[in-house]
């Protein structure tokens, strides 16, 4: 075989889905601009492949960035792009669609319509090409793929994508045009349609009120190959309380809707029976404040105990640790320990309002090393607003407070990663300046000074990708044309560091007209025009502003649970704002 | 009481590029679905005891492959097929099982045969002749180990026409011919470029059977 991993491009896992595609009304190819081993392991395309295969008229098959060495081959042999289940050409399909996941893939969609001989732009495209569409979370700003995609769907997608699908049948069976579609498509709330968009209606995201009564893909595919997250995932809750004021995933996904614990058991029972994975791990935000974790892991750890399955119960927080789940976890098998403070000293995460005092660390770590643990990992972002030198060179002494409450002589690593901040769409630090590549390399080089204990590892993110993912995330039309040429140029696979190329991005903003430090070293004002200021998110723009001024403050705001800060989310009536309401 | 189960199965054009450990995953999840009960290993990785034989390389199909499960449950064999059956997804199919004593499966393979369909660039028949009268010949492993003598393994070739031929090889952990290399043999010593359209693995001999 002249490939690596061929399975990564034959199907035919345990659990696949194959359809008649001629007894179908509407064919649906979901494309994930990332290789098969990480594309499988995002939830979202198991939940929509599922939801939109249990319809009996439609079929949704999987399609993956094909790597380097089969690209080539494809490109060598004229093979066009095609689908794992039935081998079918993706521009066959009625409806492509994308899922936006990080920035850094989006060189990556281009590619791929490209191996599929489709044209980029929706403007080159004819009523024989199939309708491209995007949805994620990096759809919050659609501005940058405007003039690639036909439509968005902005917010959650098991309610919309089906009527998408509804309304596509409706328009082929009267044998309507594209554009019938699309005008009706854009009356669809949580649908964006760059080029019949008026600017008089924001466009509204989808949310789902009540997340037990979704289908869930309790039939997951089985890969043969090793993929990132090769376990039964089980979503526990969709949100975060916390408001984090640089975490995107906090504004966009609110408020916070738990699946019950009767659910998820269920789920768990039905899951281990029919993949046979013999792992199995909580998927949310932030698992610690899934409100009946303890409930929740005593039934679930009865259905993976008893078929020795490993449950793993990630992104639990430092504050509210508790020894006792960590020993019943130990029961199967024990693993490292991850916490997040985020930043080094206490006035910088007031900052960022992350909620966590230096007490609080400590603590959980001596629970920790009580527990047994001796690998901890710590994360931490550089470059965040307001941060000095002090800031920075706290990391490096809270990293080392660590290892002597862990104890010093005994056997313990602690790794510390940082990554830089990059403000995002729809958080209190959007109009927020980016650091520049020089002042990256220089605050990274000061913590490597100060981190100084052999006990230590220290890893940190590449400059280069976080000024070009800065620039994406805040992006416009202009910053798309130069992803396009930056595509080009040569650029795929950009959050790979043996593929990314800074000096063809760099040439491609050039050539664009794309100036790096407009679009990310500036501080914006917050009366300047954004450009995903006609998406609504569900967080009012006035919060996030609040938010700001009180960032720049030092003040923090409580979360969710312990008071309403009217973040503008309430309108939707569900999930923790309603818990909030019954007190 | 060690209960093993030998099981041999077919792994069909659908599964050729599943890896041998990704086969061993499978098998383990294919017993966790279908609730046999397995015995684990000892030790902080605990993992269902089974010994597959030897690894059939990547690209290759096979009416011939054995694994030895342990069970802690007195299963008759005909019950594990079935089970095995329903629950290994399509390409692999169980063929029959029977209990064995004790399980020494990589030592127990002593040759192959392997049926060949390729595509020759000069008579297949005489290429393969001249390969045979050969008193040695030396071909590179892929993995870098340095060359192998391939001839004093070769045990049997049958050509039965201008794309087909089949081999009957020595197998096993003492010694074993990767069927790949006979291709590569064939370029370097008979000047013919042979292109593999697919390598099957008709039978494996174990030494001691049933």
């Amino acid at each position: 075989m002249s490939v690596e991993k061929p399975s990564r491009y034959t199907g035919g896992e345990f659990n696949q889905i194959v359809k008649d595609h001629a007894k179908m009304k509407a064919s649906f190819a979901f494309c994930f601009p990332d290789t098969y081993e990480v594309g499988m392991s995002h939830v979202g395309m198991r939940i929509l492949y599922h939801i939109l295969n249990k319809r009996e008229d439609t079929v949704c098959e999987r399609v993956f960035a094909p790597w380097l060495d089969m690209e080539d081959l494809m490109r060598q042999k004229g093979q066009p792009l095609f689908s794992l289940e039935t081998q079918k050409n993706v521009k066959e399909f009625d409806i492509v669609g994308f899922t936006l996941q990080y920035e850094m893939s989006y060189t990556n969609i281009i590619n791929m319509l490209d191996l599929a001989d489709i044209p980029i732009r929706s403007k080159d495209r004819s009523d024989s090409d199939p309708i491209i569409m995007a949805g994620g979370p990096c759809a919050s700003n659609p501005e940058t793929l405007a003039d690639i995609m036909d439509l968005f769907v902005i917010g959650e997608g098991e309610e919309v994508t089906l009527e998408l699908i509804d309304l596509y049948i409706s328009v082929k069976d009267m044998s309507g045009t594209k554009k019938e579609f699309l005008e009706r498509a854009s009356k669809i709330e949580g649908v964006y349609v760059p080029v019949l968009y008026n600017s008089k209606t924001n466009i509204k995201r989808r949310i789902i009120k009540d997340l037990d009564s979704v289908s869930y893909p309790v039939d997951p595919i089985v890969p043969y190959i090793n993929i990132v997250h090769d376990r039964i995932s089980l979503e526990i809750f969709r949100g975060c309380i916390r408001g984090c004021r640089f975490c995107q995933a906090g504004y966009i996904y609110r408020p916070v809707r738990e699946k019950s614990p009767e659910k998820l058991i269920e789920q768990a029972k039905h899951m281990i029976a029919s993949t046979g994975y013999e792992e199995m791990g909580l998927v949310s935000l932030s698992t610690s404040d899934y409100s009946r974790l303890p409930s929740l892991c005593d039934g679930l750890l009865e259905q993976t105990q008893d078929k020795m399955v490993n449950l793993s119960v990630p992104s639990l927080r430092i504050d509210n640790f508790s020894i006792g789940l960590m020993e019943k976890l130990q029961k199967v098998r024990k693993s490292g320990l991850t916490f997040a403070p985020e930043a080094g000293s206490q006035r910088l995460r007031d900052v960022i309002n992350k909620n966590i005092t230096e007490e609080d660390i400590l603590r959980s770590v001596t629970m920790a090393r009580d527990g047994g643990y001796n690998n901890i990992k710590l994360y931490f972002m550089l470059g965040l607003p307001t941060e000095t030198d002090e800031d920075v060179i706290a990391i490096a002494d809270l990293s080392k407070k660590i290892i002597e409450a862990f104890d010093r002589k005994r056997k313990v690593n602690v790794t510390v990663s940082t990554a830089f901040f990059i403000p995002k769409p729809f958080t209190a630090f959007q109009w927020c300046a980016q650091i520049t590549r020089e002042e990256m390399a220089r605050k990274q080089k000061l913590l490597k000074e100060h981190i100084t204990d052999r006990k230590i590892t220290y890893n940190w993110h590449e400059f280069d990708t976080s000024v070009v993912e800065g620039i994406i995330s805040r992006g416009d039309k202009k910053v798309g044309e130069a992803i396009i040429k930056a595509w080009e140029k040569g650029c795929k696979f950009d959050s790979w560091s043996q593929c990314f190329d800074m000096r063809k991005w760099e040439r491609a903003f050039m050539e664009s007209g794309v100036d790096v430090s407009y679009y990310t070293s500036r501080e914006i004002s917050v009366d300047e025009l954004l450009p995903w200021d006609h998406i609504d998110i569900g967080v009012k723009k006035s919060f996030l502003v609040s938010e700001y001024e009180k960032a720049s403050m030092g003040k923090t705001t409580p979360n969710c649970r312990e008071k309403c800060s009217n973040c503008g989310i309430k309108k939707y009536k569900c999930g923790v704002c309603v818990e909030n309401n019954k007190d | 009481m060690l209960k093993i189960i030998r099981i041999k199965f077919k792994k069909g054009d659908q599964v050729k590029y599943v890896s041998h450990i990704e086969m061993m995953n499978t098998f383990m999840r294919a017993c966790r679905r279908c609730d046999l009960d397995v015995t684990y290993t000892a030790g902080f990785n605990p993992g269902m005891r089974m010994v597959f034989a030897l690894p059939l390389p990547v690209g290759l199909t096979s009416q011939c492959e054995y694994v030895d499960i342990w069970f802690n449950k007195d299963y008759m064999c005909e019950y594990v097929v079935e089970m095995l059956k329903q629950s290994l997804p399509k390409g692999f199919e169980p063929v029959n099982a029977y209990y064995v004593e004790k399980s020494d499966l990589m030592e127990d393979v002593g040759s192959a045969r392997y049926g060949f369909t390729v595509v020759c660039s000069g008579d297949l028949k005489k290429a393969l002749k001249k390969l045979q009268s050969m008193e040695s010949a030396f071909v590179e492993k892929s993995n870098n180990k340095g060359p192998v003598d391939i001839i004093p393994m070769i045990y049997k070739i049958d050509v039965h026409d201008g794309s087909h031929f089949s081999l009957l090889c020595k197998a096993g952990a003492k010694g074993n011919l990767h069927p790949r290399l006979v291709l590569k043999a064939l370029n370097i010593y008979a000047g013919v470029e042979v292109e593999e359209k697919g390598i099957d693995r008709e039978e494996l001999f174990l030494k001691v059977l049933q």
